[in-house]
């Protein structure tokens, strides 16, 4: 088949890849690009383990066709921490123990990333509101919001 | 004296009764001597010198499929069960 | 229990970051589909639409002439186990039945049956000529109910079955049961004729799936030489090479599974379905495949647990339960081997009930082969008993858990398999959950209701190894073989930091391949923190030894002269002889070589565990939505060593069990196809669908684990069912006894629609 070169930013710098027009960016992180910390759990848009920010978007990386990112800025969990200096909402992950398996959390990351950038201050009812796309069998959503708020009191601290 | 609790579907092998009292140092010499109470015992729950792979023993409140050489102390409770199958 | 009898420790009971922490939150930590050995192709599983055919052929000529594919495979591939069957005896029939469930031979006895692969460069093109293998099936009747199945006249799925009970066959022709149990007590005819009051209903729950996140996936690669690597995503890496290693009859040392993280598993990822499929491929393409199923292929073709139908007759003298008789039919799915003994035993051990008759059939059906889900077999026996007991403490005029309390078992109850309760701690359950604040709170509002359920799992033991080496700078690295699905390379690393008396951090743990650690069983039956925990321990003990004799000679004393003690050594005759842990492990090279503690056993002394949940609805009568306004959790663990993370087991089995409660179900029409495989229709609760759940941790110390470890995982997914549809009948007046309570079934039963 075919295959069409695209070029984009991904976590801050410039990619180029070649792929077929049948491909979903789900498969080009993970298969040509090396980036598993996206994850897949249904590939049609269901649970959220795939969710990456696309051009300032929540997205869901199994729904959106590679060819489609050309350049597309994408920002995947690989992406999310400053060098060796943890992001507050992985920091949180850790000190909340909102993590079991581990397999949904760069999604549920990335997901209350978008949230907390345009509301820090998100009350418990809003975070499980937008949260409601990602699936978590494990911890019962529970201490993830409790993560994801105390993410956004150090978010918004650090920021004022 | 082990006390020996046996199944419901055994029971009819030894005339309806759920408990017994036997003498024996290990569960391969419970299991004999209550074989010997209730002929055709034995065989339905030993098969190759092992337990069979339905069945299951508790000793003194521990389940599992242990050896025939499993020690069985005077006072010890055996309850035979069906073991944990599957999911 | 209270401060006064509870140990002090330094590490047990802290909360600690997990040491897989990191990996995992900056997406570094490798689950079974992220394995990219080098040479990676892709393949894909060719499944049977029907129910239940006959194979007649299978022809794979325009696949493998496909551009693009480089190896199909069917169970003409595998070992043949079909013809040596009856003669082979028990074992032969299981290795058939294992080995037909990975790929189909002459029958697919449910949709979504394996019945063919290929693999290629690219997962699409494999696709692709998957579609093009020519499969020729002669349809045979189909039978999906519990109950028909049990039938004389019913659709038979194996011809050669016949029942069995404790060690005897015991049906003169074939049949779909499986197998039968049974445990009688005490007269129940008696205490029926006796009772003050008597409650006797019918429940039926359907197939539920784990629902773990990550699809079922495998790599594998098939040398040359023989030599086979697995790279898995499973809950015991030494249980999928057994199972491996007969499926392909190849000795065990020659394959070698490297544990990947697991994306959940909750019991579903014991089982091996992918694996000898992808090691067929890899040996007839000479590269490594990859085969990772779809999501529906995971709902279709993985097991799932057992749909039941269960009868319930309970009798109550003197404000407290009597007698039982219980009747319980449980799906097996394809294959013999549901849980129904589980539930058998496991339903009335909440209470000491002197009367009880309880028959139990493991059946199968026209739907994958079940395994095992949190606690198997449990929660659905749970969800008929407990609310049976529902009733009927209503019908004496009884508080639902003073009733419970009344009537509970404690140390020294007979189970009904005989077997002596040890120290547990229901009743301090019960009166935790009678103290709590929520159901001290009132429960006030039209349509809104109060339900409370108790349940009970055994909790197991079963085989672990670990070693730990000390080095010379006086960390240690703790090697274990136990798959870590929920945070135990925290819960086991704290506990050897406990035994040392050394830091947590200076604890570092690997979970190992099956080349680089002695046997462990799967991590399943909440065994990993209390079994592979008292491994741990032991090999701390080892050490502990090993660091006497040596300071022993050092100091020219005697070894019983040495303590070990706060992670430090000292000499009880001479005060000025002691040496630190760290000191000691310095001195490793001139003292006798390097220093390793081992450990490998069969864990005894399993402390099995109760949970009591309280649950508050509001019930919509108009669209049938159920509300859960307030949830808690309360359970006995024995000791929480990192309370976080027991927390988050409490809340993500009872977040399951409202999900398999009010909307989860294998939804199946009249052919046997699964209509709801994905997770849009079969709908897992979302953050939005849950209140926060409120846990309250019991502590009654099992006294068969230096710690005091029963285990956590399995319990609170038992009683959620009936605590929620208690709740449901308290809010509506009527009593759901099929699961799930959807909002079709509420709004159809309370405006009479049917
Ligand atoms: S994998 Fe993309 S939403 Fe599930
Ligand atoms: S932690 Fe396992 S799915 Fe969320």
């Amino acid at each position: 088949m075919r295959r069409t070169q695209v070029q984009a930013r991904l976590n801050g710098a410039d990619v180029d890849f070649l792929c077929e027009p049948r491909q979903s960016l789900l498969e080009i992180l993970r298969d040509e690009l090396g980036l598993t910390g996206t994850k897949e759990g249904c590939s049609n848009g269901n649970c959220g383990a795939c969710s990456v920010m696309l051009n300032g978007r929540l997205v869901n990386a199994c729904c959106v066709l590679a060819v489609e990112t050309d350049g597309a800025d994408i920002l995947t969990i690989e992406g999310v921490a400053d060098g060796d200096q943890l992001h507050p909402l992985q920091q949180a992950f850790l000190e909340e123990a909102a993590l079991q398996c581990g397999i949904c959390t760069p999604g549920f990351i990335i997901a209350a990333k978008a949230l907390l950038e345009r509301e820090p201050d998100a009350t418990e009812e809003r975070i499980r509101y937008w949260l409601a796309g990602n699936l978590c069998r494990c911890t019962g959503y529970d201490k993830i919001v409790k993560a994801v708020q105390r993410a956004g009191v150090q978010m918004k601290g650090s920021a004022s | 004296m082990a006390e020996v609790w046996v199944p419901a579907l055994l029971r009819p092998l030894c005339g309806g009764t759920a408990r017994l009292q036997v003498e024996g140092a290990t569960l391969g010499d419970v299991l004999r001597a209550v074989e010997a109470r209730c002929p055709g015992f034995m065989e339905r729950v030993v098969s190759e010198g092992a337990l069979r792979p339905e069945i299951a023993v508790a000793i003194d409140g521990e389940a599992g499929s242990f050896p025939l050489f499993e020690p069985v102390g005077p006072a010890s409770h055996v309850s035979i069960l069906p073991a944990i199958g599957g999911g | 229990m209270t401060a006064a009898e509870k140990p002090s420790y330094r590490v047990i009971g802290t909360r600690p970051i997990r040491p897989d922490g990191v990996e995992k939150v900056t997406g570094k930590a490798l689950f079974g589909a992220d394995a990219r050995p080098a040479g990676l192709v892709y393949g894909k599983v060719l499944r049977s639409p029907h129910a239940h055919a006959r194979i007649l052929s299978i022809d794979t000529r325009a696949a493998e002439a496909f551009p693009g594919v480089l190896a199909v495979a069917t169970a003409r591939d595998l070992p043949a186990a079909s013809d040596e069957v009856q003669a082979l005896g028990e074992t032969a029939v299981n290795l058939k039945e294992l080995s037909d469930n990975v790929l189909a031979s002459d029958r697919v006895l449910y949709r979504g049956h394996a019945v063919a692969a290929v693999a290629a460069a690219s997962v699409h093109v494999a696709e692709e000529a998957a579609r093009r293998i020519r499969v020729e099936y002669e349809p045979l009747p189909v039978v999906l109910d519990v109950r028909e199945a049990m039938l004389d006249d019913a659709p038979l799925l194996n011809e050669r079955l016949l029942t069995r009970s404790m060690g005897k066959t015991i049906s003169d022709r074939p049949s779909n049961v499986a197998s039968k149990v049974q445990f009688v007590g005490g007269d129940v005819e008696k205490a029926f004729a006796e009772a003050d009051a008597v409650v006797e209903r019918h429940f039926t729950t359907k197939m539920v799936h784990q629902g773990y996140i990550e699809p079922q996936t495998a790599t594998v690669q098939w040398n040359p030489d023989g030599e086979i690597t697995v790279w898995a995503t499973t809950q015991g890496a030494f249980a999928c090479r057994g199972q491996l290693a007969e499926v392909l009859r190849r000795p065990a040392s020659t394959i070698r599974v490297i544990p990947m993280e697991v994306g959940g598993g909750f019991g579903g990822k014991t089982p091996v379905y992918l694996e000898p499929v992808a090691a067929i491929l890899s040996r007839k393409s000479g590269r490594p495949v990859m085969l990772t199923m779809s999501r529906s292929e995971v709902f279709e073709a993985t097991g799932p647990t057992s749909g039941t139908s269960i009868h319930v007759k309970l009798a109550a003298s003197g404000g407290r339960l009597t007698a039982a008789q219980l009747d319980l039919a449980y799906e097996a799915g394809a294959y013999p081997g549901s849980s129904v003994s589980a539930g058998a035993m496991t339903m009335l051990a909440p209470y000491d009930v002197e009367n009880f008759k309880i028959d139990g059939y493991d059946v199968v059906v026209n739907k994958p082969k079940t395994a095992a889900y949190r606690a198997p077999g449990s929660p659905a026996a749970a969800f008929a008993l407990e609310q049976a007991v529902d009733e009927l403490a209503r019908a004496i005029g009884a508080d639902p858990l003073a009733f419970r309390e009344a009537s509970s078992s404690r140390e020294g109850t007979r189970m009904v398999n005989g077997m002596p309760f040890p120290r547990i701690g229901h009743e301090e359950c019960l009166r935790a959950a009678m103290e709590s604040a929520h159901y001290r709170s009132p429960i006030e509002g039209p349509n809104r209701g109060r339900g409370v359920a108790s349940g009970y799992w055994f909790n197991a033991g079963m085989q672990s190894s670990v070693t730990v080496a000390v080095n010379t700078d006086g960390t240690v690295n703790l090697v274990e073989g136990s798959s870590d699905l929920s945070g135990t390379r925290a819960s086991l690393a704290m506990q050897l930091a406990e035994s040392l008396g050394i830091e947590y951090s200076q604890v570092r743990v690997t979970v190992a391949d099956t080349d680089s650690v002695g046997h462990n069983d799967v991590s399943g039956g909440s065994r990993t923190t209390f079994a592979t925990g008292l491994a741990v321990h032991q090999a701390a003990l080892d050490i502990q030894q090993q660091m006497r004799t040596r300071a022993a000679k050092l100091w020219g004393c005697a070894e019983d002269e040495v303590v070990y003690e706060a992670g430090s050594l000292r000499c009880t005759t001479d005060e000025a002889k002691t040496l630190t842990f760290a000191g000691m492990a310095a001195q490793s090279a001139r003292t006798g070589g390097p220093i390793n503690g081992r450990a490998s056993l069969l864990a005894r002394g399993a402390g099995g565990a109760f949970g009591t949940h309280i649950a508050d609805v509001e019930v919509d009568p108009e669209t049938g939505k159920v509300q859960v306004l307030r949830y808690t959790a309360v359970q006995d663990v024995g000791t929480a060593i990192h309370p976080a993370y027991v927390e988050g087991q409490i809340q993500g089995g009872a977040a399951q069990g409202i999900g398999w409660a009010l909307n989860e179900e294998y939804y199946y029409d009249d052919d046997g196809r699964l209509a709801n495989a994905s997770f849009l229709d079969y709908r897992m609760p979302t953050a939005l669908d849950l209140p926060a759940i409120d846990t309250v941790i019991v502590e009654v110390p099992n006294p068969g684990h230096p710690y005091g470890v029963r285990g956590a995982g399995e319990v609170p997914i038992v009683p959620p069912l009936a605590a929620i549809a208690n709740a449901i009948a308290d809010a509506t007046g009527h009593r759901f006894s099929d699961l799930p309570i959807s909002p079709r079934r509420i709004v159809e039963t309370l405006h009479h629609l049917e």
